[in-house]
């Protein structure tokens, strides 16, 4: 049902656009700023369900999501370090100074990532990393203020405007890269659906199951470090959507098995991120919303009753 | 065709059970008796090599345990656990397909299935998600799993705890009738007097660092 919805969403101002008689603005309209915001929809979208997805397996916490365990704040860090600190050195250069930010972006994701890994294996209760993610948010947001109050209006300007999440920032080219990307390591991180599979019985089971996670840590916190990094630093934040999209997933397949639930939330989340970008770019409500103002909407009362129904099925809150 | 030979369990600081040398044979069921904290855990993780050695071998058919791979070995053992942190939203049915490569939808039909739940019946609980069970209806499923895998050395700490008397019954049943059909060897763990009684060939004590 939702896969039509979106089809229709996208049909539907493809149409529009289609039926006007196709001039050199109209084809501008499509291939400079719908097929980038589409191809990114899709890429963050589909992105971070699949991080959060294994963010939650890994983690064994079904709260566990790209956003609340602190690491895009940490891929903000580098960028706002980057932009302003190193940036002015390659000012000249276009190219040099856009890869510098998605590798700043990227290093500072997989900063927050390896915190949590740390305090993860200091303490064992589930809720412990997600109080240090948000926490690290905070921390890190201080750091970001303070860099900010001794930077320009501009800067200033900039910074916020990437602080509200969107899809629209970003070419024809870059759109298409990202996922690409995105597509590339979900596919390798499909391979591993075995191990995670086991990685649900936890690490006594798993190991006794042949399952190598050492290996699979190696395989799976870089990637998800360059994925939810690359959509931060394109992006901003996009929050809640690697937390819906998995579970989501769950309650329609009605599973715990990772060859259904990679490819099923990438195209949930992906979904939702298209249906977000649909309404919050105005052709149904009449003004432009910030897609974060949407999924704080949609994801608050989502998370509610997620806690809801988890504390319900672990009988006296032994995991969340 | 598995043996410890002069074995040194514990952490390189803490030795809990010193010099043992101990063989044991296919087809027998052996049972680890001793206090809390004497190190029964630790020996059998041990022994299968979950726990680096600190001193002497571990032999499976003469070849030291070191030498196994993770996957080599998870086809040898088959180990119950006395704690486990599986995801509670995750149902009994996929429990057996992730560990057993089952599918949900053919496990009832297979004869390994079949076999377990003739005496345990447990297919009422398929469907359910592991973490609205009870404890022993946990443990029921877990000694399940152990079972229903295929290995040559059975590992079973505290395979009893949580259970009624009935299942119980039917455990000691289960061990002495089909598991011992196959030839396979039997490790465990057990406080249960009774259980230990009804079941082992071997009975060995952890006492004061010793295996005897």
């Amino acid at each position: 049902m939702l896969v039509v919805l979106l089809t229709g969403a996208i049909d539907i101002s493809l149409g529009q656009i289609f039926s006007t008689d196709l001039n050199q603005f109209s084809r501008d309209v499509i291939l400079q700023i719908r097929l980038p915001r589409i191809l990114i929809a899709i890429a963050a979208g589909g992105g971070l369900a699949v991080s959060g997805l294994l963010l939650q397996t890994w983690f064994k916490n079904q709260l566990a999501d790209p956003f609340l365990l602190g690491i895009h704040s940490g891929a903000s860090l580098g960028v706002v370090f980057y932009v302003l600190g190193l940036s002015t050195f390659f000012s000249n250069y276009q190219v040099l100074e856009e890869s510098g930010m998605l590798i700043f972006g990227v290093i500072g994701a997989l900063f927050s990532l390896g915190l949590i890994l740390i305090i993860s294996a200091r303490f064992s209760g589930p809720i412990y990393i997600i109080i240090f993610g948000v926490v690290l948010s905070f921390f890190i947001t201080g750091v970001i203020n303070l860099i900010l109050s001794f930077s320009s209006s501009e800067d200033l300007k900039h910074f916020f405007l990437w602080s509200l999440g969107s899809f629209d920032r970003i070419s024809t080219y870059q759109s298409a890269f990202i996922l690409f990307v995105i597509i590339c390591l979900v596919i390798n991180l499909y391979r591993y659906s075995r191990d995670l599979n086991l990685c649900l019985l936890g690490e006594d089971y798993a190991k006794e199951s042949g399952v190598d996670l050492r290996l699979l840590r190696k395989v799976l916190i870089p990637s998800i470090g360059v994925i939810s990094g690359l959509i931060s630093v394109y992006c901003g934040p996009v929050i809640f959507v690697g937390l819906m999209a998995p579970h989501l997933t769950r309650m329609i397949y009605l599973t715990s098995n990772h060859r259904v639930l990679i490819p099923a939330s990438f195209i949930l989340g992906a979904v939702l991120c298209l249906l977000v970008t649909f309404f919050s770019n105005g052709y149904l409500l009449g003004i432009s919303v910030p897609v974060n103002a949407l999924l704080g909407l949609i994801g608050t009362p989502f998370v509610l009753i997620l806690l809801i129904k988890t504390n319900s099925v672990t009988s006296g809150g032994n995991h969340v | 065709m598995f043996e410890a030979i002069n074995l040194d369990v514990g952490f390189s600081k803490n030795i809990l059970v010193s010099r043992v040398n101990q063989t044991f044979e296919a087809g027998k069921i052996y049972t680890i008796i001793g206090d809390n904290g004497a190190g029964k855990t630790t020996f059998i993780k041990t022994l299968t090599g979950f726990v680096p050695i600190v001193s002497g071998s571990v032999l499976f058919n003469k070849r030291t345990i070191d030498s196994f791979s993770l996957a080599e070995k998870s086809k040898i053992f088959s180990i119950l656990f006395s704690k486990n942190n599986i995801d509670p939203m995750i149902k009994v049915n996929e429990i057996f397909e992730f560990s057993l490569g089952i599918k949900s939808r053919d496990l009832e039909k297979s004869p390994i299935f079949l076999e377990f739940n003739e005496v345990f019946e447990i297919s009422y609980l398929l469907s359910r998600p592991f973490g609205v069970l009870s404890d022993g209806q946990r443990q029921l499923v877990l000694i399940a799993r152990s079972l229903m895998k295929k290995a040559s050395v059975y590992i079973l700490d505290e395979p009893t705890i949580y259970l009624d008397l009935k299942t119980k019954e039917k455990l000691i049943h289960y061990l002495k009738t089909v598991l011992s059909l196959k030839k396979s060897l039997v490790i465990m763990i057990s406080h249960d007097a009774s259980f230990v009684n009804a079941t082992t060939d071997h009975s060995l004590k952890i006492e004061n660092g010793v295996l005897s």
